[in-house]
């Protein structure tokens, strides 16, 4: 086989790698684009209804973790600071400085949601909180109202 | 020709263990909203059947809640805590309702919450419906206002 013929060969080797991986290449990117658009189709499909509810629910949560969690100045800071309160429910339940006599936090080292359920009939969006709190040993079940308006929590009735 | 070759390899080897692999394919997508779908529309008709039977229960429900007369066997309850004579001190018997919320339908079941006052306290009841439209518990707390 002269030099010539085996250049050639060599060619045409490269020359079918190169369409076979472009070929590969096609196939995948179409299958991925063909997944992908029959994702979104079923994400469409999905039913939104209780979607605000149980964004709200996830929220909430955390912002009653950081408050029963308050056991110090920072916690407190980080509590005022990221709840969804409004501005009266805030002074009212934070006043103006860390005092933790004057404002009576629970500082639990553990709080446990064993249920949050929410009304859907009626205006006021009303979440009932059933919680375990957990304090130096001793496990405190604390029953809760808590009322949203506006992704707002503007009063809170602890039973 | 040789570089062409190679950079094709390394692209495709590149998108084909990386970005370009999809790790959830579309039919896993489709079953699982579909299964989030029919629950969802389960519990929302349990809700509205449970709801609607609660609503017809509550007027009674409320007069047993304050007197609380053989209130477990009356209204054929599973579990429920006696108005201790305390609280039915404290109540005065004349509570008046303030407002009741009925929650979404949950693990627990639909739950009921009702606040009666009175001049100088106030009792939180929350009733636990299932999902036949019967009682399953009630708890009651009382504090002074």
């Amino acid at each position: 086989m002269s030099d010539e013929e085996k250049r050639r060969e060599s060619k045409n080797f490269c020359t079918v790698i190169v369409i076979c991986c472009s070929l590969l290449l096609a196939i995948i990117l179409g299958t991925n684009l063909y997944e992908n658009n029959k994702i979104k189709s079923s994400l469409g499909t999905r039913n939104e209804f209780l979607d605000l509810q149980e964004n709200t629910k996830q929220w909430l949560m955390q912002d009653l973790e950081l408050w029963f969690l308050v056991n110090s100045e920072s916690s407190y800071e980080r509590a005022k600071e990221k709840m969804h309160l409004t501005k009266d429910l805030r002074t009212s339940l934070f006043g103006k400085d860390y005092n933790i006599a004057k404002n009576n936090f629970l500082g639990a080292t553990e709080v446990i949601f064993a249920d949050v359920q929410y009304t859907l009939d009626g205006s006021d969006t009303v979440y009932y909180v059933l919680a375990d709190i957990k304090t130096d040993g001793t496990v405190k079940v604390i029953n809760l109202l808590v009322y949203i308006a506006d992704n707002k929590i503007y009063n809170i009735v602890a039973y | 020709m040789k570089k062409s070759v190679l950079g094709v390899l390394i692209l495709s080897s590149t998108m084909l263990f990386t970005g370009c692999r999809y790790t959830v394919t579309s039919k896993v997508v489709e079953d699982k909203v579909q299964v989030y779908n029919d629950t969802l529309d389960k519990t929302l008709k349990t809700y509205i059947t449970v709801l609607s039977k609660a609503k017809e229960n509550n007027s009674y429900l409320l007069d047993y809640l304050v007197t609380d007369v053989n209130i477990a066997s009356v209204l054929n309850i599973k579990d429920s805590d006696t108005l201790s004579e305390e609280y039915k001190e404290a109540l005065e018997i004349n509570g008046v309702v303030q407002d009741y919320y009925f929650t979404s339908y949950g693990a627990t079941g639909l739950r009921e919450v009702i606040i009666l006052n009175s001049p100088r306290n106030t009792m939180y009841a929350t009733v636990v419906w299932d999902e036949d439209g019967d009682i399953l518990s009630i708890k009651r707390v009382v504090r002074a206002l």
